[in-house]
């Protein structure tokens, strides 16, 4: 974001200065160097979000509470308002045991171990965010930190299992617009090596086997990284998963300055233009960008040069790798050649069936 | 927490097979649409699946989706459809009262929830009382038919909004006093397609109810004070006769 001071001023080398009222929040820092006047024109300002506004939720309208000020030789402007908004909570959704189709549900579900005989659930909690205002955001990255896991410590549930592993959500991972999935699950494929063993999702007792706590962050896909929207702990039985505790934050501001808070920023326009010589040059840019997986269908189709409809007949998954044979049935989009790029690139193709395999 | 990878994040479900109803020529992204909602449909798999990912489809295709789904038995597909629809077809928010119990207790649910809280914004006078009684259906259907409401705060949508301004829940009467002020100020409907810039926020404050006074008592952040809802209170005392 920048701002540029313009006059009509005739003073060939003008003495020009910018300054905020919260230089915590605010960083200002002359574009390309000391600020490099000519007449009528000064250059650029960059303003740069640190922190938010304010670190406890807002009612509408904001209170713009960071000025900008320009001085040129005596002449100070007047006040340009700025509120840098934020990414402020999660809200999240148990939507209870997951399944990719009806009856195939749990660790038989298509993403999970589909069928390896394990034994076990699979609860899926959707997470939503949103803003200082309790509006909800479009599609941010996010990641997840875990700490203080801790096993019951008997019954073959004990650290030797591994800890699970924090996720990351940038936006190709989203269900939608508005929300991603985390998972909580346990798998087993010797579930009578413990005592109480697991069991499908709702069908054993309430016995917690083991327990996190679990911050979830906004604005970046980098574990650690971004903005602290949600901690809560983590207790997963050995039939269920659920999430509780949530608390208040009062690290969100150290964190904020983890990521770029920019795209947040807000000029207030009625308190912007009302003098001559201060006005906005670049507009704020948008969230969104493209993704495979909570994509739509704008996005696919002008986006990927083949588009395939067939049915995946085997797959193979690493954890830097995914293979997987298709038997193509239509070709929606895609010329023969793109057809036979992508064959090359990504496997190998026979006519009616193909092979490819992707980078994760 | 979830596994390394996933396999289905690379594919979407489809059927070989399209239901009649959406064998029609169309643009490829209303082609994929289509094979996206018969997939989904066949494979049983969460129908919000499908309506994600309607952007870019033609209204029409979009309806041919929504109306699919909604003549499913399963309530699931029914909440998605309305879900779809209600932004192509306000009218379809007086569909939502009489689904409710049966999608009461779904975890999908919150589709249809967020569909209205966070999107719905039709000024019309028949959708203001639809979700006027919708607030009366479960808290958080309260919460979703609230904040849409004091979003659109159109002069029908007013008395009910006055009616937070003395509610317990200090987030009612904040809702309440948002509501109220942009109305009087001339503040644009939020929307999601402008919470990102905070449009919403830049008033015109140019209409017949704006004053020095109410202009003051709309730029007070977090939940308003006393004193600020006292103020909404006793305008609303005033010009309810003129506006009712």
């Amino acid at each position: 974001m920048t701002l540029q001071a313009v006059t009509n001023d005739t003073d060939p080398s003008p003495t020009v200065t910018f300054s905020t009222n919260k230089p915590l929040l605010l960083s200002l820092s002359p574009s390309g160097g000391p600020y490099a006047c000519a007449p009528y024109v000064c250059a650029n300002v960059v303003i740069t979000a640190i922190a938010p506004s304010f670190v406890t939720a807002q009612s509408p309208p904001a209170d713009y509470n960071i000025t900008v000020t320009a001085t040129w030789d005596d002449l100070v402007s007047n006040d340009v308002q700025v509120f840098n908004n934020i990414p402020y909570y999660n809200y999240v959704v148990n939507e209870g045991q997951y399944c990719s189709s009806p009856g195939v549900c749990n660790c038989n579900s298509s993403n999970f171990y589909p069928g390896q005989g394990r034994t076990g659930y699979v609860t899926l909690i959707d997470v939503y965010a949103r803003d200082l205002f309790g509006n909800t955001l479009v599609q941010i990255p996010a990641n997840e930190t875990l700490k203080d896991q801790l096993y019951l410590g008997s019954g073959g549930w004990t650290s030797a299992l591994g800890n699970p592993k924090p996720g990351a959500w940038p936006i190709t991972a989203w269900n939608s617009d508005i929300s991603f999935p985390d998972y909580y699950f346990v798998c087993s494929p010797n579930p009578s090596s413990f005592t109480p063993p697991p069991t499908s999702y709702g069908t054993g007792g309430v016995i917690a086997v083991f327990t996190e706590t679990q911050n979830y962050w906004s604005g970046s896909a980098a574990n650690g990284s971004g903005v602290c929207t949600r901690v809560n702990y983590v207790q997963l039985y050995t039939d269920h998963g659920v999430q509780g505790g949530a608390e208040i934050l009062l690290e969100r501001v150290s964190a904020a300055q983890a990521i770029s808070l920019t795209q947040y920023l807000h000029f207030n326009p009625e308190k912007t233009m009302t003098k001559y010589y201060l006005r906005i040059l670049a507009p704020l840019f948008s969230l969104c960008l493209p993704a495979a997986h909570g994509a739509n269908v704008a996005q696919i189709a002008s986006g990927c040069d083949v588009v395939l409809l067939g049915t995946v007949t085997s797959w193979n998954q690493t954890a830097a790798n995914v293979s997987f044979n298709v038997f193509v049935q239509r070709v929606l989009k895609g010329t023969r050649a793109a057809q036979r790029l992508a064959c090359l690139t990504l496997g190998t193709c026979t006519r009616a069936a193909s092979t490819m395999a992707r980078r994760r | 927490m979830g596994p390394d990878g996933f396999i289905g994040s690379l594919y979407w479900p489809a059927a070989a097979t399209l239901p009649a109803v959406y064998q029609i020529q169309a643009p490829l992204p209303d082609t994929l649409l289509f094979y996206l909602a018969a997939g989904v449909e066949a494979s049983g798999v969460n129908p919000g699946t499908a309506i994600g990912a309607v952007h870019g489809a033609q209204t029409s295709s979009i309806q041919i989706v929504a109306n699919r789904f909604m003549s499913l038995s399963n309530p699931d597909f029914q909440l998605a459809g309305l879900a779809a629809l209600l932004p192509l077809q306000p009218s379809a928010i007086s569909s939502v009262a009489a689904l409710w119990p049966s999608i009461s207790s779904s975890p999908r649910r919150f589709l249809l929830v967020f569909a209205i809280r966070d999107a719905f914004r039709d000024p019309a006078p028949s959708s203001i009382q639809q979700l006027v009684q919708l607030a009366s259906l479960s808290p958080e259907m309260r919460e979703a038919a609230i904040h849409a409401l004091s979003s659109i705060h159109t002069k029908e949508s007013l008395p009910f909004l006055a009616t937070l301004l003395t509610s317990a829940d200090g987030s009612e009467r904040a809702r309440g006093v948002f509501g109220l002020s942009s109305f009087a100020n001339v503040c644009p409907a939020e929307s999601p397609a402008n919470v990102q810039s905070m449009a919403y926020l830049k008033c015109s404050k140019q209409g017949p109810y704006s004053t020095p006074e109410t202009i003051t008592n709309f730029a007070s952040p977090g939940t308003p004070s006393d004193q600020g809802v006292s103020f909404w209170i006793n305008w609303w005392n005033q010009n309810q006769a003129a506006l009712q």
